[in-house]
């Protein structure tokens, strides 16, 4: 689909003939400003619009039980949010049979996000180039490494422990976080330099071979750490060598969960 | 750990271990009385995939200067494939722990089998003798006395 317009005939057509309780897509407030709306009425699909501030990624709204509790859903999607709703059926979240995506080209150039600039699906289902080692990646990997751990030691260190990061996260869906596991406590839930480094540590962790570069969760984070530049690279290094790109293929396992027999060794003695 | 003007650094140095190949190795290192450095602690777990990488990150909050993760080797597992999994996510751990600067001489991954008394006290020195080396893991330590500047 390449128009709003398509996409509020289709979404109308399947409101009508009740092949999806709800349609999720972006609707547009007050100030001008696109918010995510929810719609159940077949009546109301022309408050559906797509522009460009529509950042949001909406398949985090999928596992919401408020929102399944509607029965099949439909979903506005761009590129980066595709990949997340693939990426939840590789991962048995969700069953395809149950999500009708409504995919959108986006020209990614009003967003205007760092996750624009790296952004390769714009059309949604074809990744167009290796993934680039951007210069905010290259600039970490040319410090000593003293001076990249200073470097995101400091950015951690500014974390408050809102968990803006994995509520936004449409891959966090975790019903209890290991945050919030205490026996045994594995993590500080305190805002503390060594808690919120483990933590920013392994929130990145979880997410290897499964994070959809969506950006989001940088620009939730209330205190701007560059969460964005781990993700990215996390992705580069998966890609290279697993030779996997999240969220392309509903089919594929995610890399931490498989192995072949001859991976690389290079590293273990 | 800190350093004193005439105590030498003795690094804290954690090895995770599985216990059908590498607790074995370790086992018989001992009773075959090979000398190696006392500064290793070890845990005995069922496998590689059961060694979370969790466990290391809080090997370092707790104060280690070097960890050991070791297990069976390719095609050895009790599990048949726990050292596979294992492998991978060991893989991306580097990863990321390099990425955020984390030096990762610290940090050794090994295969030892049960037969591997030798292997074993190998790794163990030359593991202890780079952490020696590369001191207290300092930039790291320092993370817990620090105050969290948004709230003192
Ligand atoms: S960019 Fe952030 S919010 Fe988006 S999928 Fe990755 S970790 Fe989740
Ligand atoms: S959103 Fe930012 S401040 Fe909040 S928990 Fe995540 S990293 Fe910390």
């Amino acid at each position: 689909m390449n128009s709003i317009h398509e996409v509020r005939e289709e979404a109308r057509k399947l409101l009508e003939e009740k092949r999806v309780g709800m349609v999720i897509g972006y609707g547009k407030g007050k100030g001008k400003k696109n918010y995510p709306i929810f719609i159940t009425d077949p009546q109301k699909v022309e408050e559906l619009h797509f522009e460009s501030d529509c950042f949001y990624n909406l398949a985090v709204y999928l596992r919401k039980p408020e929102v399944c509790s509607h029965g099949k859903l439909a979903i506005v999607v761009k590129g980066c949010d595709a990949r997340s709703v693939r990426g939840l059926f590789s991962e048995n979240q969700l069953k395809s049979e149950e999500v009708v995506m409504l995919e959108l080209k986006c020209d990614a150039k009003g967003i205007g996000r760092d996750k624009c600039t790296t952004c390769r699906v714009k059309n949604p289902l074809t990744p167009e180039e290796k993934n680039p080692i951007d210069g905010e990646i290259a600039k970490i990997l040319a410090m000593p490494m003293e001076e990249r751990f200073r470097f995101f030691a400091e950015e951690f260190k500014r974390c408050i422990r809102c968990y803006a990061c994995r509520q936004i996260c449409p891959h966090c869906f975790c019903k209890t976080c290991i945050v919030e596991k205490s026996e045994p406590q594995w993590i500080s839930s305190t805002p503390s330099p060594l808690g919120n480094w483990s933590w920013n540590f392994t929130r990145a962790f979880h997410l290897i071979g499964r994070c959809v570069e969506c950006g989001e969760c940088a620009r939730a984070c209330p205190v701007g750490i560059r969460l964005d530049i781990l993700n990215r690279y996390l992705a580069k290094s998966v890609e290279e060598k697993y030779q996997f790109i999240a969220g392309m293929d509903e089919k594929a396992a995610p890399p931490l969960t498989t192995y072949k027999q001859n991976d690389n060794q290079d590293f273990i003695r | 750990m800190s350093m004193n003007m005439n105590m030498k650094f003795e690094p804290k140095i954690m090895a995770f271990v599985c216990q059908w190949c590498t607790y074995t190795g370790a086992d018989l290192a001992g009773t075959s009385r090979m000398q190696y450095s006392p500064y290793v602690k070890i845990i005995k777990l069922p496998c590689t995939g059961r060694i979370d990488v969790q466990f290391i990150v809080k090997a370092f909050e707790e104060g280690a200067d070097g960890v050991i993760v070791s297990g069976c080797h390719p095609g050895d597992c009790h599990y048949t494939s726990g050292n596979y999994y294992a492998r991978r996510r060991f893989e991306m751990f580097h990863e990321l722990m390099s990425f955020v600067g984390v030096d990762m001489r610290r940090i050794q991954f090994a295969w030892v089998s049960a037969a591997e008394g030798r292997k074993w006290a190998e790794l163990v020195n030359e593991v202890s003798k780079r952490v020696e080396e590369l001191g207290p893991f300092n930039v790291f330590h320092a993370l817990r006395e620090q105050a969290n500047e948004l709230n003192p």
